[in-house]
């Protein structure tokens, strides 16, 4: 059989970036013999996530998952970052947790026999956040809590906002990801992280006003304007700064609503109530989970309007990215009505890109697609819709895109 | 009319406690609307019941695995829902199920929805703690006081040490259930039974020493290594077999602590942790007269409380946290971090974890009523164990699956080992 002679490798290297792909590649089996790949990680949480897919060696002893389709397991056919997307957690309603960028992801891979089940090779790929030379520095100028990322070299480099989803905490790797492209990257928490309140009563602008204004005046950022970029809860926050604050030039909306949600914001005298949830419209699905698809009202109907953020204030570019398949919202149908009210308003400078069988969560590439989860907000395990795959291609596809719009609109072409 | 209903529970209305079944009833008026009950009376006398409205489907069936309930005790299709549903006759009391000779009986009927709830057909579920073949042996040895389960067949049998909570007395159902899935396991007691003193003051390791030892020599030299499972309070003290005692392969940790709670740890006559105590003054009352404790346990991480932190890095077998994230007996969760973090800081990596949201702190075998509040060992009042019914007996359901597996796949012996399941 050879069997020291199986190698797994992983290239171009065993060390890569987290949105990146790797190349998988098992030599030295026996030609036409069936072999099971299999990848496991374990997250901050403790929680095991795996996906497997067996292949069949070809005429010279080897699976490429460059071009060797999987004959079934967690995806089927040919793909090439199937043993990464598909990646499922052990345990259910689980997303992947992870706390700091300081370490990276490791994804252990396995080549096993077919038959018999015996572990051939094996080989760990360690899938990076940081470049080279970036600065993480954790923040804590006056109010703001956050980590600032600064990307190596001379500088200066556009600044950008990141903030996440309810869920609270400080979520790190996308602006990471986003700083190793040429910007300086805010990852901002606003809530239940250190000493921000836990169950705060409502939000204030005031305290993200205070988050441009520091980076602006950061001797790294150069201007004129910065960019924010938000998913889920804080699209209504990225959307009321750049209608009241100035100084934000483009702005990146992943499956958010065009009102403010769950806690009310406040901004001077000007109060902004959550849009209240129509619990008939709430609903189970057949496994018993909940379904709040349709549980936010049209925000521009009656007494919701003063839910709705307006827009039509703004002065920078808007990237909307909605998943058709979100059962978090209806993200369709808030990103189109935010367009409709721009382009009453005359604004040009927007952009819609919508993606069938996605679901809510929109992340870094390669993050595994999560189904369900506990949702704060509502107190119960939900559904989020989507299905793995087409999920796994829309994020690659977001991720160009948002790379794309912030170099155009945030002036970064010479990079 | 009512002769013609048939109330029938499939594939037998003999099963084990942990098995799924069927309910089906025949015989209705097409679209008949009817309640659904069950009912069951626990060793101590506590009647447990439930009950959810039907209708009927055009053939005068209902079906529980795909018809859903209308109201009641729960809604929605919830094939299960007549039993995890159902609650006691007066408040703050849990199932208690004493001894596994006598199986769990559950009495299900069909009643008419309206006037006086006519009873139209009943059938008794006898749900066995015991499976065929499964032999009980009380064990009566050294200092050890608990009840060995041994499963039918030949054998190897990966072995389980079982841990149950801090209230003392012996616990048998989840060992028995144990047994009845494929594992040799010996379930002890550590006060409060037989001969043991009625209270204790502290806990010595070694004799749960005695009691991996005496498991050891039931397998009958195939293989040293040992499991245990805990839950509660017994999950500090799986965490301090785990990291002070040899052989112990494979560690089940349910909603513990990562330190050493209420009662000092010696070993070999010296202390080797202090106890974590509860500040009574950060209890919570509610209105249900039970109290809220989840905030009330000391820091494990505060400097004074050092003594009581379990060096789990020594361990050299694997972990498997299991935690609900709405505990209100303590902050199970946070707990789960800590060890997570410290395995993670010295370089271990052979452990895993699994959070249920909504659920409560007493994860139990599946299929028993859910318990949203009970006396408390320690405070001496009612406590909130926190969760929600339905996403607490899905939780037990995910559960008990993953437990097996994971002692099966690091307990059995090289030659029995079979391919892990995806």
């Amino acid at each position: 059989m050879a069997q020291s002679q199986i190698h797994l490798k992983i290239l171009p290297s065993v060390r890569s970036f987290f949105d990146k792909m790797v190349r998988v590649k098992v030599e030295g089996l026996t030609p036409h013999k069936p072999v099971e790949l299999r990848s496991k990680l374990v997250d901050d949480k403790g929680v095991i996530f795996k996906a497997s897919a067996l292949y069949k060696a070809d005429e010279s002893g080897q699976v490429d998952v460059f071009r060797t389709p999987s004959l079934g397991g967690s995806y089927t056919g040919v793909e090439p970052m199937g043993l990464f997307w598909a990646l499922a957690p052990d345990a259910p309603h689980t997303k992947l947790m992870k706390k700091d960028v300081l370490s990276p992801t490791r994804v252990t891979l396995e080549a096993l026999n077919g038959e018999t089940g015996k572990v051939l090779a094996s080989e760990s790929n360690e899938r990076g956040y940081m470049i080279e030379g970036m600065k993480r520095i954790p923040l804590q100028e006056g109010r703001i809590r956050g980590v600032l990322f600064i990307p190596p070299g001379n500088g200066p480099f556009p600044g950008i906002i990141d903030m996440y989803t309810f869920g609270g905490g400080l979520t790190e790797p996308r602006a990471s990801l986003l700083a190793s492209k040429g910007f300086v990257v805010l990852a901002l928490a606003y809530l239940r992280y250190q000493d921000l309140p836990k169950n705060p009563k409502n939000l204030d602008l005031e305290y993200f006003e205070e988050a441009v204004t520091y980076l602006r005046k950061r001797p790294e950022v150069k201007g004129p304007g910065i960019g924010v970029i938000s998913i889920s809860h804080s699209g209504a926050l990225a959307l009321s700064m750049s209608s009241f604050l100035s100084g934000i030039s483009a702005t990146v909306c992943i499956n958010t609503c065009n009102a403010n949600t769950v806690l009310p914001l406040h901004y001077k005298d000007i109060v902004f109530p959550p849009l209240p949830p129509v619990m008939e419209n709430v609903k189970f699905t057949d496994s018993g989970l909940v379904d709040i698809r349709d549980a936010l009202p049209d925000p521009t109907k009656g007494k919701n309007r003063a839910s709705l953020i307006p827009i039509e204030r703004a002065t920078c570019h808007f990237l909307f990215a909605a998943s058709e398949d979100d059962h978090n919202w209806n993200s369709m149908f808030f990103a189109s009505q935010a367009a409709e009210i721009l382009k009453k308003h005359g604004k040009k400078s927007y952009e819609v890109v919508t993606y069938p069988k996605a679901g809510h969560f929109l992340d870094v590439p390669y993050m595994p697609y999560c189904s369900s989860g506990f949702h704060p907000a509502v107190g119960h395990v939900v559904v989020f819709g989507g299905e793995p795959k087409a999920h796994s291609e829309a994020q690659l596809d977001l991720w160009e895109r948002v790379q794309e719009f912030f170099k155009t609109h945030l002036g970064n072409k010479s990079t | 009319m009512a002769s013609q209903v048939r109330l029938r529970l499939l594939p037998s209305a003999r099963c084990l406690f942990d098995e799924p079944i069927q309910v089906k009833v025949a015989g209705l008026r097409s679209r008949q609307v009817v309640s659904l009950r069950a009912s069951s009376t626990d060793d101590k006398g506590t009647v447990f019941s439930s009950a959810a409205t039907y209708r009927a489907d055009g053939n005068g069936e209902i079906d529980m695995k795909r018809d859903p309930s209308l109201s009641g005790s729960y809604v929605g299709v919830e094939p299960m829902g007549l039993l995890w549903s159902m609650t006691p006759n007066s408040l703050h009391k849990r199932l208690q199920k004493i001894n596994a000779l006598n199986p769990y009986m559950v009495k299900f009927s069909v009643h008419e929805e309206a006037g006086e709830g006519r009873i139209l057909a009943e059938v008794t579920n006898e749900r066995i703690l015991m499976g065929d073949g499964v032999i009980r042996v009380p064990v009566k040895e050294g200092n050890i006081r608990g009840v060995l389960f041994t499963p039918p067949g030949r054998g190897p049998f990966p072995a389980v040490l079982d841990l149950y909570t801090f209230g003392g007395g012996l616990s048998e159902k989840r060992a028995s259930l144990l047994a009845s899935r494929g594992f040799l396991v010996l379930t002890v007691a550590l006060y409060g039974h037989d001969d043991l003193p009625k209270n204790v003051k502290e806990i010595h390791l070694d004799y749960l020493e005695e009691a991996v030892e005496f498991l050891q020599k039931q397998t009958k030299g195939s293989s040293k290594k040992v499991g245990v499972i805990s839950l509660s309070k017994s999950g500090d003290l799986a965490l301090s077999v785990a990291s002070y005692l040899a052989d112990v392969e494979a560690t089940v940790w349910i909603n513990g602590c990562s330190a050493n709670v209420a009662l000092p740890l010696y070993y070999k006559k010296r202390r080797i942790h202090s106890a974590l105590m509860f500040d009574l003054k950060k209890v919570i009352p509610s209105e249900s007269g039970a109290f809220n404790t989840k905030y009330a346990l000391n820091n494990p991480l505060a400097e004074e409380n050092k003594g009581s932190l379990i060096p789990i890095e020594r361990a050299k077998g694997h972990f498997l946290f299991v935690a609900s994230e709405d505990d209100l007996n303590w902050d199970s969760k946070a707990y789960v971090d800590e060890m997570v973090e410290r395995l993670k800081r010295h370089g271990m990596e052979k452990f895993e974890s699994v959070l249920y949201p909504g659920a409560g702190h007493y994860l139990e075998p599946p299929y028993g009523p859910y318990c949203p509040s009970s006396f408390h060992g320690v405070l001496g009042k009612p406590v909130l164990w926190g969760g929600e019914p339905k996403s607490h007996a899905a939780a037990e359901v995910h559960m008990w699956k993953k437990i097996q597996d994971f002692l099966r796949n690091h307990l059995s012996s090289d030659a029995a080992q079979t391919r892990a399941k995806l």
